[in-house]
């Protein structure tokens, strides 16, 4: 039992500390439990949010009210939105990495701290860099920084064992434009030198500082040169409660060096004074002050207790394998972050509550946010990762039990996702029925209407819900949002990058199987509808139907949504869906066509069973050879389908919709010219996807048998039944043709009508208006190759128009692995329906432009 | 007159990555120093010495460190260069040396070792005839006998011993996996200094001639490491010393190496008389007169407070002395301004618009 829990212990224990101070008995590794000690029973480990992929390590971390702010290896602070999880900048300047921040929410200041021994000030709400502030000292990296709401100072701590100060009331006095004092610039014995025979220093390649309007020199009395004796690594504001020593109502500046001491500073006069001093074993790398507790996390894994009341240390414990390199506090938890990649969340008098491993290498960074209804511990380490885990449930009371906040969204479509909804399986039945009975209750809880619509021959059940208007200016607007709650099977490939059940955010995106198609569309429909209903202000009806066959031909929909047709409502006004993507990454779209689809195999099989080559070659006509033969009479030389009549109901292109099309032209980020899209939206095609043959797959069998699977995409006005018989008799006659002793048999086997809306009609107006007011930008009209069989459908049943609002992006790899959406298509995707739920007006039924479909 | 470095790391190093291959390492500063002009002298060409610690403890390896040196100049040894190539530490000494006191001879290359411990040193002790002999009274038998060479520099060493002793630690006893401790060791250090010092002020009282020492010694155990950098002057500034730290310690293009800080910890550190790169941003001035440890991966900075202490950073100190011994470079002083009344980088003359970017 080499790497035992025992072995290691009776190691660590080994170690400088006296046993009497170590009050937990220490740990392996921060990834178990010693033998002898039982997790904690309420243990829970939270859950992660969302995570982001950088480039370079993460040094540092500070969030203000809108943003999270991470300083990197790579020189750069990024920005990240805490409500989109989009990056939305990157603050450039420092010549070194960005080592520590520090935000002012009262004065919207951001502090940066960097190796390059520069301090910056940036603003935050403009993200634009307001001064350069460096010191005359050769004073190294810069790692911690603070600033005093009170003093209006911020102090900074460096390599050099130095703390320096800068009041930023009278800052504008100091102002430069002489750059030549700036520490890359100043003279430098060494750097500036010249070799012998005169030859220069090699000048390293210039760092691009760009160098603020407003330069700072600090006054050269503004420092303790030994406020340590060792690195400043942390610093923290401190203000005693009124009872304390420390007296009345005023900050203290605490800081912890690499000797080991956290010092207490008074500012006086101008001056910091060292009111007091706490030594600790190692060194202090961080700290966090809770009431009158400071909590430091040293070298070697410990996190020593100090009372500021009584400056007495209270507790010393070995709380981690590993360095403690970050820690943080809410409500009555701490969390302190290890060398080790694992968190440990602590209760305040330090029992163990939960830990887990949040990156793979050092964490270098904790802070925790508070935002609405949520509280997220944000961590960043050496694995250039950010990772932001939901710790609202170590508060249970502040979680609002009802709540439509974009939080909940992606929990629930992390639930919705975490079923395996795979459909035409067997295997995923189970699954299919429970993820149909989460969205009734779900749809429940937010006051619809809801229940199972059952489907022939036991096929997953159809969801059925019904929002009914309750504003006072409710309208007799009935709307119909179609969606389909089954996916593809993930299983097989091997190559996601994540758990494809298991919702994961990375980057800005959502990734899991059927995140784009289509429960997350789906779901931000149903927030949209259910958000607007509890606040009383649903002007429209909006009825759900959500299936669970749709990758597997709708079977069972017609006949189940015929059947309850009464119940489903013969007020429908629209057909609203949103099961499709946009054209690339950028521009929002709303979709007017679907094309159709014939399904079909055709099968030549001969009297004799399968023949040797050999033996048999040269007697017989082949169903193989008769086969190919007969696809071959499908088209002519140039890929022309050859079946008569096939291309004469094709609709003329109009003006309108050639403009339509030219404006996708026009948009240059989108390269894809006229002709290639209206082949793939408004022309029919053929496809022959597969040839099958009967015996064993060998060089010398001529097999009795041959298939061919073949389908049709087709186009407005070409009619289903019309293409599929002319198709049957053309290969009827074709093969007659051949006088072949084989037999041929053509199978239709499913079929679908192609939708095609009019983008000129009210829904799609109404749709194209709410697009604009969310992205900014008119959305492109475009159609699109696949089907999506029961649109038409729904559009006869119920005598109304369809319009689809495509969600994700181009990029989204639906039915591929790593099928993902982005976060802020999801909440604009939510937004859009709430506009188009509140505004979509009733349609006077077969009012002349609106029934447009013709057949 | 000399050149020093020291790297302390979490991991170990391939010494050509410190002595070889970067464009101003250690070897090259052997004839291309930067801080010094000394046209008597424009090279360290009086041999060089490396000694290092093997990395695993070993009983039969003992616990001393292994030390090469050369009269021969170190840019001539083919020995080094294949040596470097080909070992592997994470406590590395190294020195070029132009001699001041000693004859050209291997007894007098640094570093020194006794037993565990290991010592160099940069600059001059003034007027070290005058004190010898102090030296030679005060100091135990087994140090007294234990010098070989004619240097200073190997006389303190001697000293340094001597005062650990007294400290009530035996040097010749393994350090052991912790080490002396770097407390006792720098206590050591300083008493050194305090000695050196006093004797020096006893023998040269009234003299008009009277220079002041330069103090930048090194010792360690193989475990903890103390730098001094240090000068017997209030208003001279010492030989110079530079201190860089980070995560990793990489070439990005042939010759050119930076420190790269992918997190807050000091998995390497470098100490040396001149930077090792030309990246500015990786440097730091060790302040005169203080004291620098390295405690397992943390870099401690004393201030050596005596009446050559300057509690004030931005009072100015001349480099005319540590230049004149070639130990700082003085090509800044045609400039300087010894007026207090004036911002630092002015008086120093380091605003220099001509340089500007």
């Amino acid at each position: 039992m080499v790497n035992g829990p025992h072995a290691l212990f009776a190691d660590s224990g080994a170690k400088a500390w006296p046993l009497s101070r170590i009050t937990t008995p220490s740990l392996d590794d921060d990834g178990s439990y010693p033998a002898d000690a039982k997790a904690p029973s309420s243990e829970h480990i939270p859950s992660i949010v969302h995570r982001w992929q950088q480039s370079k390590s993460i040094l540092s971390l500070v969030a203000s009210e809108r943003y999270i702010f991470a300083g990197t290896g790579g020189n750069e602070i990024q920005v990240f939105d805490t409500e989109t999880y989009q990056q939305v900048d990157t603050l450039t300047g420092h010549g070194g990495s960005v080592l520590c921040l520090f935000v002012s929410t009262r004065k919207s200041l951001l502090f940066s701290g960097a190796s390059d021994s520069i301090l910056k000030v940036w603003d935050t709400d403009s993200l634009q860099e307001l001064y350069t502030i460096y010191s005359v000292f050769d004073i190294g990296d810069i790692f911690a920084v603070l600033y005093s709401e009170v003093l209006e100072t911020v102090f900074f701590g460096s390599q050099n064992a130095s703390i320096q100060w800068c009041n930023m009331t009278t800052i504008d006095r100091h102002t430069s434009l002489d750059r030549s004092g700036l520490p890359s610039n100043r003279f430098s014995k060494f750097f500036n030198s010249s070799g012998p025979g005169g030859k220069s220093s090699p000048v390293p390649k210039e760092t691009k500082l760009a160098v603020a309007k407003t330069l700072i020199e600090l006054p050269c009395h503004n420092v303790v040169p030994y406020a340590h004796f060792g690195y400043v690594y942390c610093m923290q504001i401190y203000q005693p409660p009124a009872h304390t020593p420390l007296g009345v109502a005023e900050e203290y500046i605490l800081s912890g060096g690499g000797d080991g001491n956290v010092n207490i500073w008074a500012m006086r006069n101008g001056t910091l004074f060292q009111v007091r001093k706490l030594s600790n074993s190692t060194s202090v790398l961080c700290m966090t002050v809770m009431d009158t507790f400071l909590y430091c996390g040293l070298t070697d894994g410990v996190i020593n207790i100090w009372d500021l009341d009584a400056f007495q240390m209270i507790k010393s414990i070995q709380a981690h394998q590993g360095d403690v390199l970050s820690i943080a506090s809410y409500g009555n938890c701490l969390f302190s972050g290890s060398a080790t990649g694992y968190v440990r969340k602590w209760s305040r008098d330090m029992t163990l509550g939960s830990r887990w491993q949040c990156h793979d290498g050092l964490i270098l960074s904790t802070i925790t946010v508070k935002r609405a209804n949520r509280n997220l511990l944000i961590t960043g380490g050496n694995d250039d990762s950010i990772a932001l885990w939901d710790i609202t449930d170590a508060f249970p009371c502040i979680r609002p039990d009802l709540s439509f906040e974009n939080d909940q969204l992606l929990a629930s479509l992390a639930t919705f996702v975490s079923f395996r909804t795979v459909s035409g399986s067997e295997e995923y039945l189970a699954d299919c029925r429970r993820c149909a009975t989460f969205l009734k209750s779900l749809l429940k809880k937010f006051g619809a209407v809801s229940h199972l619509i059952v489907t022939e021959n036991n096929r997953n059940p159809i969801v059925y819900g019904r929002f009914s208007a309750n504003a006072s200016d409710r309208t007799d607007t009935t709307v119909l949002f179609y969606g389909h709650y089954d996916v593809i099977d993930a299983s097989g490939s091997g190559k996601w990058d994540t758990d494809p059940h298991s919702m994961s955010g990375l980057n800005g995106y959502l990734y899991g199987r059927g995140v784009s198609d289509n429960k997350g569309p789906v779901l931000a429909a149903v927030f949209a509808a259910a958000e607007l209903f509890q606040e009383g202000k649903l002007r429209t009806n909006v009825v759900f139907l959500i299936e669970g066959e749709e990758e597997c031909g709708s079977q069972g929909f017609q006949a189940s949504v015929s059947a309850k047709k009464d119940l489903i409502g013969p007020d429908i006004d629209w057909i609203l869906l949103s099961n499709s993507y946009w054209l690339d990454d950028e521009v929002p779209c709303l979709n007017y066509g679907l094309r159709g689809v014939i399904h079909l195999t055709v099968e030549i099989n001969s009297d004799r069973p399968d023949l040797h080559s050999g033996v048999d070659g040269g007697t017989d006509r082949e169903p193989l050879m008769d086969l190919t033969k007969l696809l071959a009479k499908l088209t002519d030389d140039s890929g022309r389908v050859l079946v008569p009549g096939f291309y004469e109901p094709v609709r003329p292109i109009t003006e309108a919709e050639e403009r339509l099309y030219e404006q996708i032209g026009e948009n240059s980020s989108i390269g894809l010219s006229k002709e290639l899209l209206m082949a793939k939206w408004r022309l029919p095609s053929l496809t022959i996807h597969a040839i099958v043959v009967s015996g064993p797959p060998n060089q010398t069998i001529i097999p009795h048998k041959a298939t061919a699977t073949v389908s049709l995409r087709i186009v407005p006005d070409q009619d289903n039944d019309i293409v599929s018989t002319a198709l049957q008799q053309y290969l009827g006659s074709q093969f007659a043709a051949f006088k072949s002793p084989n037999h041929l048999s053509v199978k239709l086997n499913r079929q679908a009508d192609a939708w095609l809306g009019d983008p000129e009609n009210a829904a799609f107006k109404t749709l194209a208006n709410a697009v604009k007011e969310e992205w900014g930008s008119d959305p492109l009209y475009i159609r699109e190759g696949g089907t999506i069989p029961a649109v038409r459908f729904l559009e006869k049943s119920f005598d109304a128009p369809a319009a689809q609002l495509p969600c994700g992006q181009a990029s989204d790899h639906a039915h591929l692995d790593n099928e993902r959406l982005r976060v802020v298509n999801l909440y604009k995707a939510k937004n859009i329906w709430r506009r188009a739920f509140d505004e979509l007006p009733s349609r006077a039924k077969k009012a002349n432009g609106v029934d447009i479909n013709v057949h | 007159m000399c050149r020093f470095l020291i790297f302390k790391g979490r991991d170990p190093i391939l010494l050509a990555h410190l002595l070889t291959r970067p464009e101003h390492s250690i070897i090259n500063q052997s004839y291309d120093s930067r801080l010094r002009i000394d046209t008597r002298r424009p090279i360290n060409g009086d041999g060089f010495g490396v000694g290092y610690y093997t990395r695993e403890a070993d009983p039969e390896l003992g616990d001393g460190p292994c030390v090469f040196c050369a009269t021969t100049p170190a840019w001539n040894n083919m020995n080094l260069a294949r040596l470097a190539e080909k070992t592997k530490s994470s406590m590395v000494f190294a020195h070029v040396r132009a001699s001041t006191a000693g004859v050209l001879s291997e007894t007098n290359c640094h570093p020194f070792t006794f037993h565990s411990l290991m010592f160099m040193h940069n600059g001059q002790i003034a007027n070290f005839h005058r004190i010898k002999r102090k030296f030679a009274s005060h100091m135990k038998d087994e140090y007294f006998l234990f010098v070989q060479g004619g240097t200073d520099s190997e006389w303190a060493f001697a000293l340094f011993l001597d005062c650990l002793d007294k400290l009530g630690v035996d040097p010749s006893r393994p350090a052991g996996v912790n080490g002396f401790g770097h407390e006792i060791i720098r206590k050591a250090m300083l008493r050194t200094i305090q000695y050196i010092k006093d004797w020096s002020k006893q023998c040269s009282e009234g003299d008009p001639d009277d220079e002041p020492s330069l103090l930048n010694f090194a010792v360690t155990d193989g475990k903890s490491v103390i730098v001094t950098r240090y000068i017997t002057s209030r208003t001279e500034e010492a030989a110079s010393l530079h201190f860089s730290t980070g995560s990793k310690f990489i070439e990005y293009e042939p010759g050119q190496y930076k420190m790269e800080r992918r997190d807050r910890r000091q998995d390497v550190i470098l100490v040396a008389s001149e930077p090792l790169t030309f990246e500015r941003s990786d440097w730091v001035t060790v302040p005169t007169n203080s004291i620098l440890t390295i405690n397992k991966q943390t870099v401690l900075l004393h201030p050596i407070m005596d009446e050559y202490y300057q509690a004030d950073p931005s009072v100015p100190r001349s480099s005319n002395f540590a230049a004149s011994r070639g130990l700082v470079s003085p090509i800044v002083e045609p400039q300087a301004n010894t007026n207090v009344n004036l911002p630092p980088l002015e008086r120093e003359g380091r605003r220099r618009l001509s340089i500007t970017v």
